[in-house]
């Protein structure tokens, strides 16, 4: 950002440089505060206010503003809610691990494949990214439900005899929901670690003798994976936030943490609560990152 | 194309025959990358394979090494076809250009890992690794990892590697190419060195005519995807076969030539005529003479196999140990030769402007195909 | 709340008309009534003709959410509204923040036209005084699928039958779930409720649990789910998902218990801070004309408090056997309640 701000104001670096260092300060200055001031203030200020609602409570649905744990006591005292956080802390690691699954098949074979056509089925695999989450949802629930086109499937198959609930609103089937709606985010940064996998790598394990199998357990995957994990947490933050899908394809037991934070805007006026909850939620986000960024670290080091 | 007679035969060389290229080409589509080669290359052999870039030369390597599969022609390894032999198979161990090391294991767990392909125990591993290491002088860094190491270092670990499993050949893409001036002289010494003593059949990469020189028992100059010439260090210096490989080595003198055909075939240059040495090639039009291959001194001095002619001073340029003359070929003629003498040899008689007598051999004199 | 996405449609264009000329500057006529509603409660036709009648100008806020009306109401004490709209569960907050004022019925003489149901709803009374008139009514009722059902479920307990397990899909509100496990319970006051019935209204959502394939989260998502097949039966958000479902093919009929359903009113109160009372009285008025009540049934699909016709012409013949909204005792215990039963797995 201040490179920029440098060749900009650089057009004649000579000039400028002699006859106003000051201005240029300032101008820098100026552009440091603005390109970090103002996202932070668009960030942090929800979020410190979230923080600070979290700290109140509501006495016959009107926020009382003094400060009080009771909050955070109620969360830790109600099972529900204890239940729920860990319940979807579950349900994320699992989404998050069957995409890193099936995300990095996806980008491995990508991967081998060359010239155009590889780039060309990456677009596709990640073009979904750009497509509405709640029609992803919505496409999902027609694939999975009652008359949907995998009973549809299953029945002219001769598999089943009548259409299935086993695929529509349960706990897989919101796994399976998240799962395809969040492999793109999965298979992009995969496709990125394995890019960075040199070429002249698997040359070298080839030429030392090492089978195609020999070479990807030894080399492709150790130097692939930390940054293929990297992408499976993000994977769970996005599925740790998610209220929309299991409320979608959930069906009796589609009850996420995001949801019991959901429930207590709108009319139930518990904002206190609800912001308590979401600052729960966001510490463990944060959490799960820092877990992120060390694994890449470390990686990064060898 | 296998009976035909192989230019390592040619050669001379006391080598036993370990890999025979024949007709070996490689084309992509319409573009040919690579001409029909034919070559053997002797066991124990350091060979060169020396060419400007996009001359073939990598092609010949990755074909070799199995990394590209040849367009025609087949490989022979002692008498058996390895053409279509997987990578993993072959008893070749490769040198990156880039070195290649595994970025996220030691140096040890680097040089071991060929051994551990092989499912080798794992002591053997151990012993063979710190044998090796031993051998390339890096004993105390078989814990490190390759981003914690010189230039140099991963070099020699590069190497380390490739020759733990004994290969039949290693095969140098261009190793020493990242390396600064003086390093890689020590790296070439080295090379050579370690070359000599495991005895192994090297397949050396370069484009630096020097490096090619000083360290092969044979050399390949190739271009544009042909091979110009197979020889020892020697004979590609001083009896080039093309215009190409004879200036491809330092300075040398390139005149005009023409062939008298008939029962005794000759060459007639601006140094007078020539008996052929061996069968002229079709279209010869040049011959090449280096500088330093001339000296002074009066026709009456001349040896059997010798020539003389009287030229002129034209410039004279003092280089130290040397002193470059520049010399036109009699009065009026067109063509003028570049002559290097030992400075003392100059004594203090010539001037510009004044006559000097030029003595060579006519064995130093090449003809080359157009 | 639900029932306003679909009316958005009905009447977007006349808002956006309304909108662009309730926005130009105030001109030297003094008299302007500042309302706060949903969009359709507050359309042309009528405001029009009540501008023309009382000369004043109506300047229209739309607001989206319950949330939204306290966040607007709370920030200037009720100043920046005259009238607002509001459904009367709302009212006890309402009044407790002393936002809205006492409606003196004496000065609405279109009060008279009230249907006897909307004559005395005890939600909107404090303190023996009417804070409310009411204007829009519907229900939560129960929508079922004909073929399942030739004749019309008598009882809300078909939602525990084990002849439609997997086959029944609710609504996910806690109030509107308690409350209506509350009647078919036959409690009292299902607006207040003791320990004892919390217990027993949690055991049997509970069991509930079991029967119901999924809790669906708005009006086109019940729809959606039911018009997709393997559904039965449906704790409905509102009467016009029967048409909806029509619509769709799928052959429905909507019927309230004999336990009677949840009925909703939106009403017009008039802001504690309102700068002329009367005229906001005189709007209030002149929205109990029964045309404004018929235009309301036949263009939503909602009931109107005035004309019984225009709402029999729809079927909504069953105002009596609703029980309004109220506030209840405690919204946040509710909430509780109803997450435990949807993070409880089911056996």
């Amino acid at each position: 950002m201040t490179d920029l701000s440098l060749a900009a104001s650089g057009a004649d670096p000579a000039i400028a440089g002699a006859r106003a260092p000051h201005r240029r300060w300032l101008r820098r200055t100026a552009l440091r505060l603005a390109v970090y001031g103002v996202p932070a203030l668009l960030i942090l200020v929800p979020l410190a206010t979230f923080l600070v609602y979290s700290f109140w409570t509501t006495v016959d649905g009107r926020v009382v503003q003094s400060f009080t744990l009771a909050n955070y006591v109620d969360f830790l005292a109600k099972p529900v809610y204890r239940g729920v956080f860990t319940g979807t802390l579950w349900l994320a690691s699992i989404v998050a691990t069957t995409s890193l699954i099936f995300g990095y098949i996806i980008a491995y074979l990508v991967w081998r494949l060359e010239g155009r056509l590889r780039y060309f089925l990456l677009l596709l695999s990640v073009i979904p990214l750009a497509m509405n989450y709640i029609v992803k949802i919505y496409a999902m629930r027609n694939i999975l439900g009652y008359n949907g086109s995998l009973n549809w499937l299953l029945v002219h198959a001769g598999l089943i005899e009548a259409p299935s609930k086993l695929f529509i609103f349960n706990q897989t089937a919101v796994m399976i929901t998240m799962a395809v709606i969040y492999l793109p985010y999965a298979i992009l940064p995969i496709f990125l670690s394995l890019e960075r996998v040199s070429p002249s790598l698997l040359a070298a394990s080839a030429d030392l003798g090492g089978r195609p199998g020999q070479t990807f357990r030894n080399v492709v995957l150790p130097l692939s994976l930390p940054g293929s994990i990297v992408g499976a947490l993000f994977v769970m933050v996005l599925a740790l936030g998610d209220y929309l899908t299991p409320q979608m394809v959930g069906g009796n037991q589609g009850f996420t943490f995001g949801r019991a934070i959901w429930s207590q805007f709108g009319m139930a006026f518990n904002w206190p609560f609800g912001a308590a909850l979401a600052v729960v939620l966001l510490l463990s986000v944060v959490l799960i990152i820092l877990v992120a960024a060390a694994i890449s670290r470390h990686a990064r080091v060898k | 194309m296998i009976g035909a007679p192989s230019t390592g035969a040619d050669a001379g060389m006391s080598f036993r025959n370990l890999i025979h290229l024949a007709g070996v080409g490689k084309s992509y589509g319409a573009v040919n990358v690579l001409k029909p080669v034919d070559l053997t290359i002797g066991d124990g052999e350091f060979l060169t394979i020396l060419g400007p870039s996009g001359s073939g030369k990598t092609t010949i390597l990755r074909m070799l090494g199995g990394f590209t599969p040849p367009s025609t022609g087949r490989i022979l390894l002692d008498g058996v076809d390895i053409t279509d032999m997987p990578i993993f198979e072959r008893p070749f161990n490769t040198v990156f250009q880039d070195y290649a090391l595994f970025p996220h294991m030691s140096v040890a767990k680097n040089v071991g890992y060929g051994l551990k392909m092989r499912r080798r125990p794992r002591a053997e591993i151990d012993a063979k690794v710190a044998d090796v290491l031993a051998m390339v002088e890096l004993s105390d860094k078989a814990g490190r990892y390759p981003a914690e190491l010189s230039g140099g270092q991963r070099q020699r670990v590069a190497l380390a590697r490739a020759i733990v499993c004994e290969p039949k050949v290693v095969l140098l893409d261009e190793p020493l190419g990242a390396l600064d001036a003086e390093l890689r002289r020590s790296m070439q010494d080295f090379l050579k060195a370690l070359q000599r003593r495991i005895r192994t059949t090297f397949v050396f990469i370069t484009h630096d005519q020097e490096e090619a020189i000083s360290m092969s028992d044979r050399i390949v100059v190739m271009d544009h995807g042909k091979v110009e010439q197979v020889g020892t260090p020697k004979d590609i210096y001083y009896r080039p076969q093309s215009e190409f490989v004879a200036k491809f080595f330092g300075e040398n003198n390139i005149l005009p030539a023409r062939l008298t055909a008939g029962a005794d075939p000759a060459i007639e240059s601006p140094l007078g005529g020539h008996a052929l040495h061996g069968a002229a090639p079709a279209g010869t039009c040049s011959v090449a003479i280096r500088p330093e291959s001339f000296s002074l001194g009066e026709a009456a001095n001349t040896a059997a196999g010798q020539r003389s002619m009287v030229g002129r001073l034209e410039s004279l340029t003092f280089l130290g140990a040397t002193t470059q003359l520049v010399v036109r070929l009699g009065d009026g003629s067109p063509h003028t030769v570049k002559v290097r003498l030992p400075t003392p040899d100059l004594g203090e008689g010539v001037g510009i402007g004044e006559a000097v007598s030029l003595r060579w051999s006519t064995a130093d004199v090449s003809v080359l195909n157009a | 709340m639900h029932r306003r996405d679909f009316m958005t449609g009905v009447t977007a264009g006349l808002a956006g008309l309304l909108l662009s000329s309730a926005t130009l500057p105030a001109t030297a006529a003094p008299k302007e009534l500042r309302v706060l509603t949903w969009e359709g409660y507050a359309d042309e036709p009528w405001v029009k003709a009540f501008e023309a009648k009382t000369g004043a100008k109506v300047k229209i806020t739309y607001t989206g959410s319950v949330d939204e009306i306290f966040a607007k109401m709370t920030a200037s004490k009720g100043e920046d509204f005259d009238v607002i709209a509001i459904e009367t569960s709302s009212y006890k907050r309402l009044t407790q923040e002393k936002l809205i004022q006492p409606v003196d019925l004496t000065k609405v003489p279109n009060a008279k036209n009230l249907l006897p149901a909307f004559r005395e709803v005890s939600a909107i009374v404090f303190d023996g005084k009417p804070y409310a008139v009411p204007f829009a009514w519907g229900s939560i009722p129960l929508i079922y699928d004909k073929k399942a059902f030739p004749q019309p479920p008598a009882s809300w307990s078909v939602l525990w039958d084990d002849k439609y397990k997997g086959r029944i899909i609710a609504m996910d509100d806690a109030n509107n779930a308690i409350v209506t496990t509350a009647l078919l319970l036959g409690y009292k006051d299902p607006f207040n409720l003791t320990d004892a019935q919390f217990a027993e209204i949690k055991a049997k959502l509970l069991d509930q649990k079991r029967y119901v394939s999924t809790y669906y989260a708005g009006f086109d998502d019940g729809v959606s789910i039911f018009a997709q097949g393997g559904v039965d039966l449906m704790m409905s958000m509102g009467e016009p998902q029967a048409p909806m479902l029509q619509k769709k093919g799928v052959d429905v009929g909507l019927t309230i218990p004999k336990e009677g359903a949840i009925g909703w009113i939106d009403c017009w109160a008039i802001s504690a801070g309102a700068r002329d009372p009367a005229l906001a009285l005189a709007f209030i008025d002149f929205m109990l004309e029964k045309q404004v009540g018929t235009y309301i049934s036949e263009k939503t699909g909602y009931g109107n408090t005035t004309n019984a016709d225009a709402n029999a012409a729809i079927g909504l013949t069953y105002a009596d056997k609703l029980v309004f909204l109220q506030a209840p005792e405690n919204f946040a215990r509710r909430i509780d309640l109803w997450n435990e039963i949807k993070a409880t797995p089911v056996e």
